[in-house]
């Protein structure tokens, strides 16, 4: 655990690789965004393969294919079953890629069975209440659910055993609360959940902050923590992270890309130099902050590396829910 | 008795249906519900409703079945879908939809040649309409590049 | 308030503006058309352009209002003239339209539809300008305890829909809710029914069912009839519409419109129960209810008013709370939050401009779309004048390559085909195929609600029952059950009487 979160803080420490000279260049880049278009990894995509057009990286266009499946589980067993030594091939993945992944639900499929490239921004789960709520901070929430743990509902997008589900345990995990399994997480449906806390049945939201954004501007919520390596900027500055809170939980909901394992080392290199200047760019940042999402830099073996710590985690916590072996 | 055996089919399908649910993996922080209740609920309501119609009394229900010539189209028809289905990747959008359209438009009793002209323009058509309209990804196949 | 209204006129009056609804509008209708296509597919193919030529926040969202309109309409086209509803809020219109088309009366359905569509936009639009915000705080109340009553509600249409055998229209309802149980269950934790299979993780997409059952059903009836040379008695008049219908229609358009509008507002009920609702309710109040399912006229009016004002009842917890109440508008967030907007509270009070373009294209954009559409409802019908052999396998084509297009997948397309033998089957024995749609469309809602709904209660079932509003439904429920049992019991008065 500890080793993870050291690791997330590297990813946000290392400075700029210097630009290896280029001596690959891919003939047909594609991009697979597993999903149907519109969603967030399909943005991914197509904002990726207009900054590398953009910066005259690829000679061909990236093509955006979508392939919506089983939560991404589809475009995982296509690449790897059928795409396993195309180098031109990027598939954008995010914390839920691993998640499935780390269960084993993916039939003799293993999150090491592909390279991870990177990942170039993040959305950070948050804890939020309504504006009238009886929780003040998130040591009095902590509080009450060491005290009485079945008395709060927890509301988020994903499903039990989710990454908004499994985020919020480790926090309770590291404000002294036992028995997580036995907190009360309620999966709402992406955007119920905000309802849902207005309404007053759920008592905190748990996803990612750009899905809340709109009601804390208009002071409908209180977010408590944001579980993001440092302050986040603007509007959110007043926003305390877990760690300043105490509570040394940083989870970054990431947005990123893997390849298929056959990938050559030259065609990594180039995949990975592309995505740092991509990363680097103003262009990035427009594109992030229009999607609500913060800055965030782990690219090559150090995102490798996080991915599997982060299964790791993934794996800790299903365990507990009873949700693998 | 058309009913009652189609009722005797039903009440398999909820059987099969109940026995198939009592198979789903339940993880112990389900919900109270967890995932079997739903199902367990329907299957239960198809088997009610099937043996009410079976046990209900006979009504004289005339259904006209295709026979012949009518019944082997039918079955050519269904066929060619699945082989459309299949085809389509490996083959391409444009060879396999000339010879679906064709073939089914054979199967509507169209003359050799108006069909193979309705199916080219057809798939022409629908390759303009899907592929620069609409921007959908229409698969190549071999001939067209994969 | 009215300042701002023009001002938002000002801006959709702007050549290129009217250019973007009209086109909103054009294409709308053409993809709507297209079995298995409807508005929140051409809001997604046209996504990637948007951004790419940049177009303002407002531009946006007037072409993709004029988009979602015009796919409204276009999907009633197909029900209509062929029995192929393009999406589920389609599907009540086949009722009494497609009857009509059959009776030679299809240019009056077409016209009637769009004369519909429009009177539902125009309602829910000044209801959107003027009670988007109360709406929106109703909406809060209604938790998943509401919403399960609320889909209990419209399940127990199956039998006020049913005409003939309630029996077979109830095993169809419930063949229905079977397969929205296949796949990822509600709390995703447990794989049901995919026998290992990946393909059916996500469970199988309703669109993939409705067009098995509808379009693929229908041509293989069509082969039958054409090789068993059943002549369809197949005349298309020059009937026209008369002002008479249309003022026949008005409170049946009126009553359909504040229901869908209602209904719409709720995030995730949407256009199909808002369709299916109006029809029952016309139907039930109706003097003459033997003439619904025949070719009524009222029978189009209803869910053409109701699934167009739910459309735009949809906008109301997007643009006040930046929730999506359908598939549509959730595209819709997408893009506004790629044009740097963020849909919430604040939306009305930051974006001004947003909000009253919207307001203003909604209504520019209906206007358009009946100016549009009433003078093509002559060359619609001539639809039916084209060969058999040459429509039907066009058909099948378009609806495989939208199905294949949807989700890249070979699979559905073996899928639709199986379905379809279903749907075949389904018409020979004698099953509705409406009610197993609404069982599909509502059975994940249904569970989802009732899991969360005793999930918020700890356990406790009273949750159900707790509210007024459950209240409230409960007793529509009640009523819903007693409907098929009205004309027994008015004959049975009748009867005592006489």
């Amino acid at each position: 655990m500890k080793h993870f979160l050291q690791f997330v803080a590297l990813g946000f420490c290392a400075t700029t690789m210097p630009a290896a000279a280029q001596d690959y260049t891919p003939d047909a880049p594609l991009c697979i965004a597993p999903a149907n278009p519109g969603g967030g990894w399909d943005l991914t995509c197509r904002s990726v393969a207009r900054l590398l057009s953009e910066f005259d990286l690829t000679e061909n266009t990236m093509q955006v294919r979508n392939m919506p499946g089983a939560g991404g589980g589809v475009a995982f067993a296509y690449t790897v079953g059928q795409q396993a030594d195309n180098s031109d091939l990027v598939v954008a993945a995010s914390g839920g890629t691993t998640l499935l992944l780390s269960r084993g639900e993916l039939p003799d499929l293993e999150y090491t069975d592909v390279r991870w490239i990177g990942a170039i921004g993040a959305d950070f789960p948050v804890i939020a209440v309504r504006e009238d709520s009886e929780f003040d901070t998130l040591d009095s929430l902590l509080e009450r659910l060491r005290e009485d743990p079945r008395s709060v509902v927890l509301g988020g997008g994903s499903a039990v055993g989710g990454t908004d589900h499994i985020r919020p345990l480790q926090l309770a995990r590291a404000g002294g609360v036992e028995d997580v399994a036995n907190l009360r997480y309620i999966s709402f449906e992406a955007g119920t959940a905000v309802t849902e806390l207005l309404g007053g049945r759920s008592h905190v939201f748990t996803a990612g902050i750009s899905e809340i954004a709109g009601q804390f501007e208009a002071g409908a919520v209180r977010i408590l923590a944001v579980m993001a390596p440092e302050r986040l900027d603007g509007a959110y500055s007043e926003i305390p992270t877990a760690r300043e809170l105490g509570y040394d939980v940083v989870a970054p909901n990431w947005r990123g890309f893997y390849a298929p394992a056959g990938m050559s080392d030259a065609a990594y290199d180039y995949w990975t130099n592309a995505l740092l200047t991509i990363e680097a760019s103003d262009e990035w940042a427009q594109v992030r902050q229009q999607n609500g999402l913060a800055p965030l830099r782990m690219v090559g073996e150090e995102f490798n590396t996080y991915v599997t710590e982060e299964v790791e985690v993934f794996r800790e916590f299903s365990r507990e829910l009873g949700l693998m072996e | 008795m058309t009913d009652r055996l189609l009722g005797a089919f039903l009440l398999l399908v909820g059987i099969a249906y109940a026995v198939a649910t009592s198979f789903i993996q339940v993880g112990f922080t389900s919900d109270t519900l967890g995932p079997r209740a739903v199902p367990y609920l329907l299957g239960f309501v198809l088997i009610l409703l099937s043996a009410a119609l079976i046990l209900r009394p006979a009504r004289p229900v005339v259904i006209e079945w295709p026979r012949g010539a009518v019944l082997l189209s039918l079955g050519l028809a269904v066929g060619s879908f699945i082989l459309y289905a299949l085809a389509i990747e490996p083959l391409g959008f444009v060879i396999s939809t000339i010879l679906q359209v064709g073939f089914l438009s054979l199967l509507f009793g169209a003359r050799p040649l108006p069909a193979l002209i309705g199916a080219v323009l057809t798939t022409a058509a629908l390759y303009g309409l899907f592929n620069f309209l609409l921007g959908l990804r229409l698969p190549g196949g071999l001939v067209f590049g994969g | 308030m009215l300042a701002l209204l023009g001002s938002g006129f000002e801006y959709v009056f702007r050549p290129e503006n009217l250019l973007l609804v009209f086109l909103g509008c054009f294409i709308g209708t053409m993809i709507g058309m297209l079995p298995g296509l409807g508005g929140s597919n051409a809001v997604a193919i046209l996504l990637p352009l948007v951004f790419a030529v940049q177009l303002e926040p407002a531009a946006a969202l007037i072409l993709f209002a004029g988009i979602y309109y015009g796919s409204e309409y276009g999907n009633s086209i197909s029900a209509i003239l062929l029995n192929i509803p393009g999406t589920s809020g389609a599907v009540a219109t086949t009722f009494d339209g497609y009857p009509m088309a059959r009776n030679g009366k299809a240019g009056a359905a077409l016209a009637m539809s769009a004369v519909a569509s429009f009177t539902g936009g125009t309602i829910s639009v000044v209801g959107l300008m003027l009670l988007a915000p109360q709406l929106a705080k109703w909406a809060l109340h209604f938790g998943p305890a509401e919403y399960f009553v609320l889909i209990i509600f419209a399940l127990t249409m199956v039998a006020a829909l049913t005409q003939g055998d309630l029996v077979k229209g109830l095993i169809a309802g419930i063949l229905g809710l079977m397969v929205s149980t296949v796949g990822l269950d509600p709390a995703g934790t447990s794989a049901r029914f995919t026998f290992g299979s990946m393909k059916l993780y996500d469970g199988i997409d309703f669109v993939v069912v409705m067009i098995g059952l509808f379009a693929v059903g229908e041509v293989l009836l069509a082969l039958e009839r054409s090789r068993a040379r059943v002549e369809l008695v197949e005349f298309v008049t020059k009937a026209r519409i008369s002002f008479a219908e249309i003022r026949g229609a008005m409170g049946t358009m009126v009553r359909s419109s504040v229901l869908g509008f209602g209904i719409g507002a709720l995030p995730g009920a949407g256009a199909t129960i808002a369709s299916f609702l109006g029809y029952t309710l016309e139907k039930s109040i109706s003097k003459d209810r033997d003439s619904f399912g025949k070719g009524n006229i009222r029978g189009v009016a209803a869910p053409e008013s109701a699934n167009n004002s739910a459309a735009n009842g949809a906008f109301v917890p997007l643009l006040t709370l930046g929730v999506p109440g359908s598939a549509t508008t959730a595209v819709v967030l997408v893009a506004l939050v790629g044009l740097n907007v963020t849909p919430g509270p604040l939306l009305i009070q930051n974006h001004p401009d947003v909000f009253w373009g919207l307001i203003a294209s909604m209504y520019v954009g209906n206007l358009m779309l009946l100016a549009l559409n009433l003078p093509l409802v002559g060359l619609f019908v001539r639809m039916l004048m084209i060969p058999q052999w040459c429509l039907m396998p066009a058909v099948i084509v378009i609806s495989f390559i939208a199905i294949y297009a949807i989700n890249n997948s070979a699979f559905d397309l073996l899928l639709i085909s199986g379905i379809g033998v279903v749907g075949y089957l389904m018409r020979k024995f004698g099953f509705p195929i409406a009610p197993a749609v609404l069982g599909l469309v509502l059975g994940h809602l249904m569970e989802v609600n009732l899991r969360q709904a005793l999930a918020l209660s700890d356990g406790d079932w009273g949750i159900l029952f707790a509210s007024p509003i459950t209240a409230v439904l409960w007793v529509l429920v009640a009523l819903g059950l007693m409907a098929p049992l009205f004309p027994h019991l008015r004959r049975k008065l009748r009867a005592g009487r006489g």
